[in-house]
């Protein structure tokens, strides 16, 4: 069966672009959270083999949501998505407990190796 | 990835950016202290920029970025929000907007050199240098100190492998320093590192080409260190080989110089002291809305209007067959277009807020101007009600809030002598109640002053001039009647000669009801009561000279009926007497200028309220109680007196709808 994935971002045209890159390659999305909280409620409901996690975003950042959910699965795979100068806080996603990182813009390949690299 | 398909989302969101980033800083502008505008402008750029970059928009990204660095360093403090600040981050938006613009149409983009020198002006005016040299020294060994030696020495008495690690990152590999730590937590899983090359701040600080190397102790094997790393992110390869102390002096990779203990701590204090966090914003933005012009609304409504009425000619014509497959789905059909009615319906609806809005600044000016105190409270003002009623509402609501501050709330020396605070409170609120909706309107004021109402009633011959005491409801029923006024002077408030007759003739034209209670000399309250929607109405339809006619529920008292014997004249006019009480009586036909109905038999008469007075309308014949969705008659015939519009009904014809209030 298909991976299934968790996408976390504020904007929605991240969510798509991310979304369209995941499933061409065989995973599938199964929700789509517009900030920490909901990715938080989402996981708990989803139960996804996989997260990504934008950083910065209204309600609740990555980084604290990174930690709720680490407190609620530890076996969480989570990878956390940056931009460009937000190196501290990839660092401290990462000592949070996300298993990789990517870089916005996205280059699809990365993704796609994130995604194969920390499920197996 | 097809990144065009996205281009449409992309505009719209970056359009709601753009916007969000033009009023965060017009309210930026007026509280420049406040650092929760500042993130989540900081937000909104940041977020551009990162779709922007996803689009491969390079110009619109960079930009974002100019402008994300100002932002920051305003966030740090270490840029002041001065004007001239402030003047560039405005102007950056209405370029960006200009480059969105063009990027979207594929229009020849404009230079922008002027404006992203200014945004560079404030960067590096406030002494943040040019990037960092990223040129480091190449081709260097670090030796392995003694310490180290005696580490790993010790190390392999107690069953430990030490492993030389070369790890070769992936070209074009982006955050290299923090690839680097993923390396270095994934190994310290499984081990200790004992050395790197380059440093560990050489490392962080990206000083290194594609390659760095370790010196590692652990229980592992070779093979498991070389798939652990090699199973990270954007590493090439990795090459793990037995470390000889005897032959092994030094840790060589093609670069290198100096030698450190790698400190993962440090890289960590870097996390803490580095550019700070986003804190989470204040409001989350608003859901997208899409903007659709009134005029396709009302059209869609009109026909989901058609729709009902020729769900109901169905329902009609085969009422009488016995068919039960047919019969379900026609019942099916019937459920359908109700909740398609109700969504429909439910369009037309928009918070009270729109009206309720206004208040707040109309009552601070005027208190400012009576000299009074007041608070003014509001709630309910989310209720929603039809469209076409809140743009009608605001008008009597004006007035009934100037009447409470110029006639209800006493002065600030009145209210003191009699133990009131000396702020007075109105309180304006809505809420729903059954398919009404209810707005009221109070104050803790003087009240009605019966006695004045009383003698001004005299006065104006509204009232015999031996009147003695009068009840609160009479002096209400009397504030209503037209052309009454108590104010002693006119002032600026009110007292213009509208009445409160004027804003009873408006929530009538509603279909609403307005009513007052009154504690004399504490409080007066308003309740004017509308229907949610006017779209659709409950009638009464009757026939007069052979057309149909509907005449809206909340009018109609009762309906009786009555032999040509009992009608009275009074006055030369017709009058009949009900339960004691005498009431005008016309004829509905001659009322509108039909054919008289000359009939020998039993009258049927409609109990009309108009205007608080009970009026009967004789008509030819009842026909019953039903739903209907109003037309408004358009051009020529569309303010005709006693006709507020048409519907029709389920045969087909149309009925014309009376409007009780201009009626006579």
């Amino acid at each position: 069966m298909a991976k299934t994935v968790l996408i976390t971002d504020d904007t929605a045209f991240m969510r798509m672009t991310l979304k369209n890159v995941i499933e061409k390659n065989g995973y599938t999305v199964v929700g789509e959270a517009g900030d920490g909280e909901e990715a938080i409620a989402l996981y708990k409901e989803l139960k996804p083999d996989m997260v990504t996690m934008d950083i910065t975003m209204p309600k609740m950042d990555g980084i604290t949501a990174i930690k709720e959910i680490m407190k609620i699965d530890p076996d969480a795979k989570i990878i956390v998505c940056s931009a460009m100068g937000q190196k501290p806080m990839v660092i401290e996603a990462l000592s949070a407990g996300a298993k990789d990182f990517l870089v916005k813009p996205f280059d699809a390949e990365r993704v796609v190796e994130s995604l194969r690299k920390i499920s197996s | 990835m097809d990144i065009n398909a996205f281009k449409e989302v992309f505009a719209a969101e970056a359009r709601d950016y753009l916007q969000s980033l033009n009023d965060d800083l017009l309210s930026f502008e007026n509280n420049p202290a406040d650092k929760a505008i500042l993130d989540e402008m900081f937000r909104a750029a940041h977020s551009l920029k990162g779709m922007a970059g996803t689009m491969g928009f390079d110009e619109l990204a960079e930009f974002t970025h100019e402008m994300e660095s100002v932002l920051d360093l305003l966030r740090n403090g270490e840029l002041q929000p001065e004007p001239h600040v402030i003047n560039v981050l405005f102007s950056s938006v209405d370029t960006l907007e200009v480059l969105l613009e063009q990027t979207i149409n594929e229009e020849p983009i404009s230079s922008f050199r002027e404006e992203i020198a200014a945004l560079e002006a404030l960067i590096n005016g406030n002494g943040d240098s040019a990037p960092e040299s990223t040129e480091f020294a190449s081709n260097l060994t670090v030796e392995l100190d003694e310490f180290n030696r005696e580490t790993i020495k010790q190390g392999l008495e107690q069953g430990y492998n030490s492993f030389k690690v070369i790890v070769t990152l992936r070209e074009n590999t982006i955050l290299k320093s923090v690839r680097v730590y993923t390396v270095f937590q994934a190994v310290e899983e499984v081990g200790t590192i004992i050395q790197s090359n380059p440093s560990a701040q050489d490392l962080e600080d990206e000083k290194f080409d594609n390659q760095f190397g370790l010196i590692i102790l652990t229980k592992e094997s070779a093979e498991k260190i070389q798939g652990i790393i090699e199973g990270i992110s954007e590493i090439a390869k990795a090459d793990v080989a037995a470390l000889d102390l005897d032959s092994d002096k030094t840790l060589s990779i093609a670069p290198t110089d100096e030698k450190a203990v790698p400190n993962r701590a440090r890289l960590e204090t870097a996390a803490t002291r580095g550019e700070p966090r986003v804190s989470p914003i204040r409001t989350q933005r608003q859901e997208a809305l899409v903007r659709v012009e009134t005029e396709r609304l009302d059209k869609l409504i009109n026909l989901v209007g058609e729709l009902v009425i020729s769900r109901t000619q169905v329902v009609e014509m085969t009422k009488d067959e016995d068919n039960a497959d047919q019969k379900s789905a026609l019942a099916q059909l019937d459920r359908v277009t109700t909740e398609l009615q109700y969504a429909a319906m439910s369009l037309r609806m928009v918070p009270i807020k729109q009206v309720f809005d206004r208040f707040p600044r109309m009552v601070r000016d005027l208190a400012q101007s009576s000299k009074k105190d007041i608070n003014l409270e509001i709630f309910g003002e989310t209720t929603e009600l039809d469209r076409s009623i809140v743009n009608q509402i605001g008008d009597p609501l004006v007035h009934l809030i100037r009447n409470s501050i110029d006639h209800g709330l006493e002065s600030r020396e009145v209210r003191l002598a009699n133990g009131k605070p000396t702020t007075g409170t109105i309180r304006l609120g809505a809420r729903h109640e059954g398919s009404h909706i209810l707005i009221e309107i109070s104050d803790d004021g003087q009240g009605l002053d019966v006695d004045r109402i009383r003698d001004k009633g005299i006065q104006r011959g509204l009232l015999p001039a031996d009147t003695g005491e009068i009840t609160v409801r009479e002096a209400v029923d009397l504030l209503f009647h037209p052309g009454f006024s108590t104010a002693e002077e006119v002032t600026d408030l009110s007292g213009r000669g509208v009445g409160l007759d004027a804003v009873k003739t408006t929530v009538e034209s509603l279909s609403g009801t307005i009513d007052m209670e009154s504690v004399p000399g504490q409080s007066l309250r308003t309740i004017i009561k509308l229907p949610l929607t006017l779209a659709i109405i409950k009638a009464l339809l009757v026939v007069v000279d052979g057309e149909t006619l509907a005449i809206p529920i909340q009018a109609v008292r009762e309906n009786i009926q009555i032999e040509r014997s009992q009608i009275k004249t009074v006055q030369q006019h017709d009058v009949i007497l009900l339960r004691n009480e005498v009431l005008p009586l016309y004829d509905l036909a001659e009322v509108l200028g039909f054919n008289h109905l000359e009939s020998e038999g039993p009258l049927p008469v409609i109990i009309v309220e108009i205007r608080g007075q009970k009026v009967g309308f004789i008509v030819e014949d009842l026909i019953g109680q039903q739903e209907i969705v109003i037309k408004s008659l358009s051009g020529i015939v569309s303010d005709i007196r006693g006709i507020a519009g048409a519907t029709v009904l389920g045969n087909g014809n149309v009925a014309l709808i009376l409007d009780n209030s201009t009626l006579i």
